[in-house]
């Protein structure tokens, strides 16, 4: 399967908690915390159902529309590594 | 023959206690050292304790105290270390039994009706920065414990006297840690004296105090800021600066902790504030109340 066709979404055993315009997210099997900043907070409320990271990317431009499409997607690339490292995504 | 006791109840917010004392004497030094707390109705009993003189007293235990959180009595030499022990268990189910609050390991103040709660590890100089506050005219509810009402923001003092190390006293000056030991309510402990601030005719303190700010003394993982530096923290990152301090958390799981403190989080703002002179420390603590611009 190419990369770009991946889908991630939340993983199951995360908890969400919203703090103004950030998240504080709980994965309960590994006990371990973590706070998105409000560019992160916006992309995981739309991890809610499968999505790829042109999708992600998409959704940020959208968001963003004065963003630069490389721009966006390095942004991605960087909040799906950082989710997969701590397992918060399925 | 005739059995006299006399019942002291005390408490706090929803926990209510009840010590039932064989001794006048005794129940005269507990209901000094509850005092603030002491209550003629409220709710429904939390534990029960009873202090009566030992029977066979043995390695010289002189009083037995029983309480329904125990199976078994326990022994304790002097009056004063029965009634530190009772004040102990009963702040240690002084804990997140409802949804609607937590108890937090922090010292409570008041100021001009601005809650200021400080938290930290044990020798962050909580205590210091709170009685550096009390002698600045704030109130000290507590330097212990304090149970916050996630929907409200307000703040109940944990029933238990503030305590001092004896090595503040330099901070303090003799004359005050003399007045300070000679307080109704005073007694010594291992490492210091225990009190009543208000005994020391501070004025009336609340019962409790809308908090209007958080400060965490030396949060780990932090690099060391200048001295006495004050510094807002983002919400989000609050929440899990909360973590630590939230008493008997084993208890508390901690997305669960996460889901309750994230509300209050967004409303009440919450500072890092460094190390720095006391007199500093205090500025900035009243400035984080809004008191000081």
């Amino acid at each position: 399967m190419e990369a770009s066709a991946v889908r991630f979404r939340a993983a199951a055993d995360v908890e969400t908690s919203g703090v103004g315009d950030r998240v504080v997210l709980y994965h309960r099997g590994s006990k371990k915390a973590l706070v998105l900043n409000p560019t992160g907070s916006f992309l995981w409320a739309r991890l809610d159902g499968p999505r790829s990271k042109d999708e992600l990317t998409g959704f940020l431009l959208e968001r963003y529309p004065a963003l630069e499409p490389a721009r966006a997607r390095l942004d991605t690339d960087a909040f799906v590594a950082e989710l997969a490292l701590h397992q918060m995504l399925a | 023959m005739t059995t006299a006791f006399e019942t002291i109840r005390w408490g706090q917010g929803p926990f209510a206690f009840e010590l039932i004392a064989h001794d006048r004497a005794l129940a005269e030094r507990a209901r000094a050292v509850f005092r603030p707390w002491l209550l003629t109705g409220g709710p429904e009993r939390t534990a029960r304790f009873e202090i009566e003189p030992a029977a066979n007293p043995g390695d010289g235990a002189r009083w037995l105290v029983r309480s329904t959180l125990l199976a078994e009595p326990t022994e304790r030499g002097s009056v004063d270390e029965a009634l530190r022990w009772v004040e102990l268990k009963a702040l240690e189910t002084f804990v997140p039994a409802t949804d609607h609050a937590i108890a937090v390991h922090g010292a409570l103040t008041d100021l001009a009706g601005r809650g200021v709660l400080v938290v930290g590890a044990t020798e962050s100089g909580k205590s210091s920065l709170a009685c550096g506050l009390w002698l600045e005219g704030a109130a000290l509810l507590a330097d212990d414990v304090a149970l916050v009402e996630l929907a409200s923001d307000i703040a109940r003092p944990g029933p238990r006297r503030v305590a001092l190390r004896h090595a503040s006293r330099a901070l303090w000056g003799d004359a005050l840690w003399e007045r300070i030991a000679g307080a109704p309510s005073a007694a010594p402990t291992d490492e210091g004296v225990c009190f009543h601030p208000d005994d020391l005719g501070s004025g009336t303190r609340p019962a409790s105090t809308p908090l209007a700010c958080v400060i965490f003394l030396r949060r780990n993982g932090r690099p060391a800021g200048e001295p006495a530096a004050l510094t807002r923290i983002e919400p989000a990152h609050a929440v899990l600066a909360w973590l630590p301090f939230l008493v008997f958390g084993a208890r508390l799981d901690a997305g669960e902790a996460i889901r309750r403190v994230a509300p209050f989080a967004a409303r009440v703002p919450a500072f890092d504030l460094e190390r720095g002179p006391l007199a500093a420390m205090v500025a900035q603590a009243r400035r984080a109340a809004g008191l000081e611009t």
